[in-house]
């Protein structure tokens, strides 16, 4: 099991992924949730993050398969909507180790990949839980 | 409508079953076995299969767009995950969300949502700001 530190705090990452707002995967997103399908619910940005964390943290020796979600934030400065490309930028807030467990804030900046204007913050706790004795 | 600070909205209740976690994990790319499988779950120590947190999440914010209108743009939403939500086979799990006004001016509301799931508190200081 690899050992982390407050070091991390300030880790940044980019996505290789074109985040694209698809009506597709939209609609699919709401179905799943019974919303109507023409509003992007105010959850749908997890389909990137979650993808953003899971390439970034296990680069950094993070072991996805012991993974729960802690908490989830999000904060939007504009609606979303189909056709949306978005770039995205994560970097791990905080981060401590308690009881055997590592906890791991990462913020993720999505934003117009055109003009660069700030579209969306989300932020997870996700929760590395220590290998059993 | 009005929004005033202290109004309760009515209970809003969603169920939950394994058809829809795989349809959740196929819209939103969280495959992990722990949501869709119960040999694996039981494997790794949880009681069955648990619905995604992302999922009660989504629906917490499907109940308050129902009580608020679903034209209404959230700005702000965010909760802890604080028990699973177990999900037997063949079963409908119903999970009870009730919400509350806490803040409201400048044509934005701040709404705190309390999500049960057979009277266990699920979801833990959620809340949800809208503009109105």
């Amino acid at each position: 099991m690899s050992s982390h530190g407050p070091e991390l705090v300030g880790r940044r990452f980019s996505s290789s992924h074109r985040n694209h707002i698809t009506a597709e995967a939209l609609a699919a997103f709401a179905r799943a949730i019974g919303a109507r399908a023409d509003l992007a619910p105010p959850t749908f940005l997890i389909t990137f993050s979650v993808r953003a964390a899971e390439e970034f943290l296990p680069s950094l020796g993070f072991d996805w398969s012991r993974v729960v979600h802690g908490d989830q934030r999000f904060k939007h400065y504009r609606n979303l909507k189909v056709d949306d490309l978005l770039s995205s930028v994560s970097e791990i807030e905080s981060y401590k180790s308690m009881a055997g467990n590592e906890f791991v804030t990462v913020r993720t900046d999505f934003a117009e990949s055109k003009s660069g204007d700030l579209v969306s913050s989300t932020w997870s706790t996700l929760v590395f839980r220590g290998a059993p004795a | 409508m009005s929004f005033d600070i202290g109004h309760e909205f009515n209970k809003a209740t969603f169920f939950v079953n394994r058809d829809k976690l795989r349809a959740y994990a196929d819209a939103s790319g969280d495959q992990n076995p722990i949501h869709q499988d119960e040999d694996f779950a039981k494997s790794v120590g949880l009681p069955n299969v648990i619905a995604h947190g992302m999922y009660t999440m989504a629906l917490a914010g499907e109940a308050v767009r129902s009580w608020i209108g679903d034209d209404k743009s959230i700005i702000e939403f965010s909760t802890r995950f604080t028990k699973p939500v177990v999900v037997p086979v063949n079963q409908e799990v119903p999970i009870e969300f009730t919400g509350k006004i806490v803040e409201a001016n400048h044509g934005e509301i701040a709404v705190e949502v309390s999500a049960l799931c057979e009277g266990i508190k699920v979801l833990g200081q959620t809340r949800v700001r809208a503009r109105v």
